[in-house]
């Protein structure tokens, strides 16, 4: 659309305005110590979170004989054996990936980077069928996309939601990022709670446009209005909802000039990201780790989604599309990681709120569900293997919460995590603050990351 | 003594030589008569070691078998030489004493029979395989030799210069001498045999140090861009002949100014550096000091197309063609036959060019070339396209064909393009590209748009002319004048004395239209040509009943009938704080006049007024539309539109019961959608949820739309069931009329529904698809168009009984008569009403209402009542506006001292897009408005999920309170919505809106244009502290630059948070 293109020129524009004239030598100072402070120990965390629930059931699909029970309950909405792509674990294929992963498949067979958590969810503790049908000790509002998107992005299975367990990873991890000149977590994708933690507050940006202050110059008038602004700022009005857009307001100025500097004097990548916008913000997250030394973090974790994953309707097509441009752009991500000689030290996950029934709705699609599975990517990953437990894939069956297939969840998504953030810096004693169901479960790492 | 006896031997031996049939073994005497063979070669002179090859033969020229012998010994000794039964003679190592030797052969049948040959030898020629060391410091040094073949009065040579020699043995030689500063460097060492055949070894380098010197070959060179060279480096007087390569003191070199490899290869860069010069240097790696410098001229590389797209130009038709190669440089030019082309560099591989082929191009193979400047100027090898004539089968046609336009009116032409793929079209007013403000103006979809000043120039023609052949053009005839207006409404109804604006409805209305107000003339906005805005100010004289009426000027023109406002002095008063804090609720934001109103009248007045109102309309899309125009209209109605209360709450509406453009892509659908909730937003919820429910744009968004009933092994779709019982009339949990939750024994929430109950819901919705499109007949799934409700099919529908939220709907019945008993069951759910409440009171008021607010609000809307407002009907929603607006929790902060913290919410940024339009009167087309809401994360109607810009649930980072639109306040778009108010105050809205700063910069002072600003943004409240904050900056500026301190003053407020946060 012309008119959005128009915007993101005048963006442009109004960044690099600011770069040139406001302040931007002061961080110069930051900058130097922050070089020489080095990254050796840099590790970051990037999750990309599939809105509107993915359903894989299709992305990863038993071709055994298990295949059978697949095709009867998946009926319209199964894909074909032959076109699967095998995954060789062990010399064994017993699952087949999508047939638009091929990229996924490559990982998962060569590299052996990548590694698939299957059935994972969100669970207060261990939960049957029959502590199911009691409602007994579940999450809040399953099946609600709004409610599961939260819970996932929080580990707050019930109650008052006030953190991310990114954000409060990063809190915990603070005293590795002492020194940084920007925030732990960036946002490529808006302002989800799973950014913000009990002190750490996040950094959002559109992919390909360094936010920035724009309209001001170097004229005494400018300065003046500039300084006024920054009093605003800080001027204690008692609002409370005028405080906190303050808080938001001074961050955004502050390391909007820190990160546009920053940019500025990286090396443009040599990998080529496909032009969706999962990759478009992929290829941002890459940028910026790029500029880690400018920016001085030591641990830092980046959010990125992907929309239209709620296929009611008309599934089979738009899962091809969605499933193409998350392999494409992971792939394209992990490879820039290796063009920027971080592959071991980051490690990209997959999130969605929900699976999808097994079950067909009526016009093509499927319906909102619970456990589903999980990609993990990174040189870190053990992969080449697939961690938890496979449903049975029967409508009915000993995993299903009803008679739709919306599977019970073997692997609880606090599991998931902990063993994430374990191996981002999070001690183990910690952990059960950062994710309260923790404790009701057997282990606390799947074993997935080393 | 030595020397001197070796030449007296070789000079005898030679002289021997010469007779040599005279010569006898072993003797100096001659043995006449008896020679009967010929020996030859005689006097045959051999070096030691080496053979000669002997033959004798008889006179008569046999040759007999012979027996041979050398100085009379039969086949030779060591010391003397051998020969073979062949006469193969090898010579001793060196030569004996005497150096003298007869080779003899005799008959092997009759040894009288025999010939003699002298011959003579010759010392070997030394050879030399190593020396040790290899190098030396300079002064006294002792090398050892090692070869073959020295002599025993072999010397040995450092260049020119006689080393001591020590012979050891003819393998091994020793040599002492002294190295000086003049040879320090790589030195020869040579091994001489003396005579006989004095001969010199080959060398074999020796260093003495001090003396390295390195050179590069070839001196110098000229390299084309991404071309490589090769340099070789020769480093004498070192052991290491080692270099490193440095470009411009680059170790290696770099992407911009070459590469090179460590083998010396050179890769020149891929463009052309300044200057066009570098230098590589090769570095000796045994002594860094020393090193050779090459000075490489770079040159343009040699350009090379591999293609050319288009490859068919058209003549007199302006081209862009993409030029694929390599070697390009950002100083290429194209040349199309001989004539350059205006050109771009995009890349080395890649150039743009645009041209027009004139008539004389016209061929079949016109050669595209690309000309490289100099240094290394050079031109590719062409590349050859195609120049034709206007493709004559292109047809335009223009509807309509003629048009009728007052001032300022708009009409839509389509063109349609017939004959080529090229749909392109150039729109021209008179022959004028795109038209100008005298002829009026033509934009790129068509659209047309009359001058403001239309006197006189009776028509104008606007026509469409094809982009692949400029000969194929269409026109329309637009002729202008005025028409005569028609009115046909005005909102407000009722005005208070002072300054009022009113909406004009009618039809005719253009940019010159006059309003007069009992006679008195109004300024006047033009909006649309059925809606324009009057500003003006009503006189105690004139209370009671005022005739208002449009009248258009000439050419053509003419009044509109009269319609009457009413003028009152009645009412209840409110300050001016309280009028704007109410239309910050209750409308898209105050200007001075509404404000004046609501203060000079009170909230009953205004509410009155507005539920009174007339429904400004949405156009129907007309034939190039899309969703953008109708995003326009929205900001065009939120700005200019009366009915501010019905617009506002459709709006929250539209917040709450999401559909979204990026699905709904026909513009139909978004304007049927909007008209709907238009339509419903001051009616009935039940209405509200049937109707918006049978909208095919939600149809088509939430899938409710051909959901049929579902065959064995499906079951019916939930995503519209779920959404519409979440998101939009119960949510997930219980709630006390209050809208707090209900909780069980253990305090935990209880859901609202199950997973069955969703289920049933779901089937209950099967059976609905699109309205029949006209021209279509009606199909089980009719093709997806949006012009009216969606239909029943009943065959499609699930007939069986279902159990929703307790409550059994009976088997049998249409898929009607299911939706109305759900609807029936879900609007008489305890939950609707404080579900309602509270999402309208988020979306007005404040974002953290109390319980006992959403509990008088819920009562509202349960009892239809609210104070002499309502139906009495549950769900009038009437009732639950004026409950929301009146209540004192919504008017506390009317009163400074009784502002709560807490209270106020963050402006949504297309509220605040509107209200900051309407408080400076802008005149506007209203294009940018939804980018501008897109960059502050919402562009109206293109919501990214179900949920819509932001969720009603939302924590606010830090603090324990809600904020919905927090959820799209992060530093990108806390940034975005400075960048506005920077665009707003400093002038860059887009070309088509106006604002008037007028009444603020001429309010005075500064002092006076921040109270200007406290009122109409900051109801009256802004903190000393924070005035002082803007007073000094503003104080910067010159005071007689009005204009720039209103403007800074204007910056800081707008872009405060005290303003971003309605409170």
């Amino acid at each position: 659309m012309t008119q959005h293109t128009r915007r993101d020129l005048l963006r442009l524009a109004c960044c690099s305005a600011a770069g040139a004239s406001l302040v931007g030598g002061l961080s110069k100072l930051g900058l130097v110590s922050a070089l020489a402070q080095g990254t050796s120990d840099y590790k970051a965390l990037v999750c990309i979170f599939m809105f509107g629930g993915n359903d894989s059931n299709n992305m990863v699909v038993p071709t055994d004989t298990r295949y059978a029970q697949y095709l009867q309950s998946r009926s319209v909405l199964a894909i074909p054996e032959s076109q699967l792509l095998g995954l060789q674990n062990g010399g064994q294929s017993t699952y087949g990936l999508h047939p638009n992963m091929p990229e996924m498949q490559g990982y998962f067979n060569n590299d052996k980077t990548l590694a698939i958590l299957a059935n994972v969810g969100t669970l207060v503790q261990p939960t049957t069928q029959a502590t199911y049908q009691a409602y007994t000790n579940l999450p809040e509002n399953l099946y609600s996309h709004s409610d599961q998107q939260d819970q996932w992005q929080t580990a707050t299975l019930s109650g008052a939601q006030v953190a991310g367990w990114a954000g409060k990873v990063a809190d915990n991890v603070q005293t590795l990022n002492t020194g940084a000149q920007f925030p732990p977590i960036l946002s490529i994708s808006g302002n989800p709670i799973f950014c913000t933690g009990v002190t750490s507050r996040p950094f959002s940006m559109n992919p390909g446009q360094a936010p920035g202050l724009g309209g001001f110059d170097t004229s005494a008038a400018s300065q003046a209005r500039y300084t006024a602004t920054q009093q605003l700022l800080t001027f204690d009005s008692g609002l409370s909802m005028v405080q906190a857009a303050n808080a938001v307001t001074s961050q955004a100025v502050k390391f909007a000039q820190v990160l546009s500097d920053a940019l500025q004097n990286i090396t443009p990548l040599q990998t080529k990201f496909p032009m969706n916008y999962l990759g478009q913000q992929l290829q941002q997250v890459a940028q910026v780790i790029s500029a880690r030394s400018a920016l001085a973090v030591q641990r830092q974790i980046f959010f990125v989604s992907y929309g239209g994953f709620d296929t009611h309707a008309d599934q089979l097509p738009q899962q091809v599309q969605l499933l193409t441009d998350v392999s494409q752009s992971m792939s394209a991500f992990y490879q820039a990681t290796q063009e920027l000689g971080v592959t071991n030290q980051v490690t990209t996950f997959t999130l969605s709120e929900f699976a999808r029934t097994l079950e067909p709705g009526s016009n093509g699609g499927s319906d909102h569900a619970w456990g589903g599975h999980q990609l993990i990517l990174g040189g870190a990953v053990k992969g080449n293997a697939l961690y938890g437990t496979f449903p049975t894939l029967v409508l009915g069956g000993p995993d299903d919460a009803d008679q739709n297939g919306r599977w019970i969840p073997t692997t609880a998504l606090d599991q998931y995590a902990a063993t994430l953030a374990t191996w981002f810096g999070v001690s183990a004693a910690n952990l059960p603050a950062i994710f309260p169901n923790l404790a009701n479960f057997s282990t606390s790492n799947l074993g997935f990351l080393g | 003594v030595k020397r001197s006896a070796l030449l007296f031997l070789t000079v005898l031996a030679v002289l021997l030589g010469g007779c040599a049939e005279a010569i006898l073994p072993g003797g100096g005497s001659s043995t006449p008569g008896l020679t009967a063979l010929t020996v030859t070669p005689a006097g045959a002179a051999v070096a030691g070691g080496a053979q000669q090859q002997y033959s004798a033969k008889s006179g008569d020229g046999s040759k007999p078998a012979v027996n041979w012998s050398v100085n009379g010994v039969a086949g030779g000794n060591a010391m003397l030489g051998t020969i073979d039964a062949n006469g193969l003679y090898s010579a001793p190592e060196f030569p004996p004493t005497p150096n003298a030797i007869t080779v003899s052969a005799a008959e092997t049948s009759d040894a009288k029979k025999l010939g003699n040959a002298g011959a003579t030898l010759n010392n070997p020629v030394p050879q030399l395989t190593s020396l040790t060391p290899l190098i030396t410091p300079q002064g006294a040094f002792t090398i050892n030799l090692t070869g073959m073949h020295f002599a025993q009065e072999a010397t040995v040579y450092m260049g020119t210069t006689l080393l001591v020699t020590t012979y050891v043995s003819s393998t091994q030689l020793t040599a002492s001498g002294t190295a000086t500063q003049a040879q320090a460097g790589t030195q020869v060492i040579t091994v001489h045999n003396p005579a006989p055949g004095p001969s010199v070894s080959t060398g074999l380098n020796f260093i003495v140090q001090g003396g390295v010197v390195v050179t590069v070959s070839p001196t110098t060179a000229a390299v084309r861009c991404g071309n490589q060279q090769t340099f070789v480096p020769t480093v004498t007087g070192a052991l290491n002949t080692s270099v490193t390569w440095t470009v411009n003191g680059v170790p290696g070199g770099e992407p911009t100014t070459g590469t090179i490899s460590a083998a010396g290869v050179y890769t020149a860069p891929q463009t052309l550096p300044t200057p066009n010069t570098v230098t590589v240097t090769a570095t000796s790696v045994e002594d860094t000091t020393k090193s050779a410098n090459v000075t490489v001229t770079l040159e343009n590389p040699l350009p090379v197309i591999s293609g050319v797209t288009p490859t068919i130009l058209t003549v007199n038709m302006q081209f862009e063609i993409t030029i694929n190669g390599t070697g390009f440089t950002p100083g290429s030019t194209v040349n199309l036959g001989t004539v350059p082309l205006t050109t771009t560099f995009i890349a080395p591989t890649q150039l743009l060019a645009i041209g027009t082929p004139t008539l004389a191009q016209v061929g079949n193979a016109v050669p595209v070339t690309v000309v490289n400047p100099d240094p290394g100027g050079a031109t590719s090898a062409p590349f050859n396209v195609q120049v034709v004539g206007p493709n004559s089968n292109i047809a335009v046609t223009i509807a309509p064909k003629t048009a009728t336009l007052g001032a300022g009116n708009v009409q839509q032409f389509v063109a349609t393009v017939t004959g080529t793929a090229d749909l392109g079209i150039n729109w021209s007013v008179n022959g004028v590209s795109n038209g100008n403000t005298t002829l009026g103006q033509v934009d790129y979809e068509g659209n047309y748009t009359a001058p403001v000043n239309i006197v006189g120039l009776g028509s104008v023609t606007v026509t469409a002319t094809s982009q692949a052949n400029t000969a194929k053009s269409d026109s329309a005839v637009v002729t202008l004048t005025n028409p005569v207006p028609t009115l046909t409404s005005i909102t407000p109804g009722t005005l208070g004395l002072g300054a009022f604006q009113i909406t004009l409805y009618g039809t005719g209305f253009v940019a010159t239209s006059n309003v007069t107000f009992g006679g008195q003339q109004l300024q006047v906005t033009y909006v649309t040509s059925t809606m324009i805005t009057a500003i003006g100010s009503a006189a105690s004289s004139q209370t009671g009943s005022v005739p208002v009426q449009v009248s258009n000027p000439a050419p053509g023109g003419g009044n509109s009938g009269t319609l009457d406002v009413t003028v009152t002095t009645s009412g209840t008063p409110v300050s001016s704080a309280a009028a704007v804090r109410f239309l910050e609720q209750g409308s898209f934001g105050p200007d001075l006049e509404n404000l004046n109103q609501v203060s000079e009248t009170g909230f009953d007045t205004y509410l009155q007024n507005q539920f009174a109102s007339t429904v400004t309309p949405y156009p129907a899309p007309r034939p190039n539309d899309s969703v953008t125009n109708v995003q326009q209209t929205f900001f065009l109605n939120a700005i200019a539109g009366g009915d501010q209360l019905r617009m506002r709450t459709a709006f929250a509406l539209n917040d709450l019961w999401v559909v979204s453009a990026n699905t709904i892509t026909d513009p139909l659908g978004y304007t049927n959608y909007m008209r709907t909730l238009d339509q419903d937003a001051l009616g009935n919820y039940l209405n509200v949820m049937t109707d918006v429910t049978l909208t095919p744009a939600m149809g088509n968004f939430l899938n409710m739309v051909d959901n049929d009933a579902p065959p064995p092994g499906e079951h019916a779709n939930e995503n519209y069931a779920r959404e519409f019982m979440q998101l939009f009339t119960l949510g997930l949990n219980q709630l006390n009329p209050d809208g707090t939750p209900v909780l069980d024994a253990s305090g935990n929430p209880i859901p609202t529904y199950t997973q069955n109950d969703v289920m049933a819901m779901g089937r209950v919705l099967t059976g609905w698809t699109f309205p029949v499109m006209p021209g279509k007949s009606a199909q089980n799934h009719n093709p997806e168009y949006y012009g009216g409700p969606m239909v029943p099919v009943e065959g499609l529908h699930d007939t069986g009984s279902k159990t929703l939220l307790g409550q059994t709907i009976p088997a049998g019945q249409t898929a009607e008569a299911d939706l109305a008993a759900a609807f029936n069951i879900v609007f008489n759910h305890p939950n609707i009403g404080p579900f309602v409440a509270t999402q309208m009171i988020e979306h007005l008021v404040t974002s953290n209402p109390s319980p006992a607010y959403v509990q008088r609000v819920a009562t509202a809307f349960n009892t239809g009542s609210f104070n002499s407002y309502g139906s009495g009907k549950r769900g009038d929603m009437q009732a639950v506006i004026a409950a929301i607006l009146l209540d004192s929790e919504a008017r506390r902060g009317d009163d400074p001292t009784m502002v709560v913290l807490t209270d106020g919410k963050l402006r949504e940024p297309v509220v605040m897009i509107a209200s900051i339009a309407r408080a400076f009167h802008a005149k506007t087309d209203a294009a940018n408005f939804a980018g501008d809401g897109d960059d502050m994360e919402q562009d109206v109607f293109y919501a990214g999920s179900v949920f819509n810009f932001f969720p009603p649930v939302n924590p606010i980072a830090g603090t324990s309170l809600n904020g919905p639109e927090f959820a799209i306040f992060d530093t990108n778009s806390s940034l975005a919505r400075m960048n506005f108010i920077n665009s707003v105050v400093y002038g860059s809205l887009g070309s088509n809106t106006t604002l008037d700063f007028s009444g603020l910069v001429n309010a005075g002072t500064s002092d006076q244009m921040v109270a200007w600003l406290d009122t109409l943004f900051m109801h009256s409240s802004t903190p000393a502290q924070m005035k002082q904050i803007i007073l000094t900056a503003v104080g910067t500026l010159d005071p007689s630059d009005t204009t720039g301190q209103a403007q800074a003053a204007a910056y800081l407020y707008l872009s405060s948070s005290m303003y971003q946060v309605q409170h």
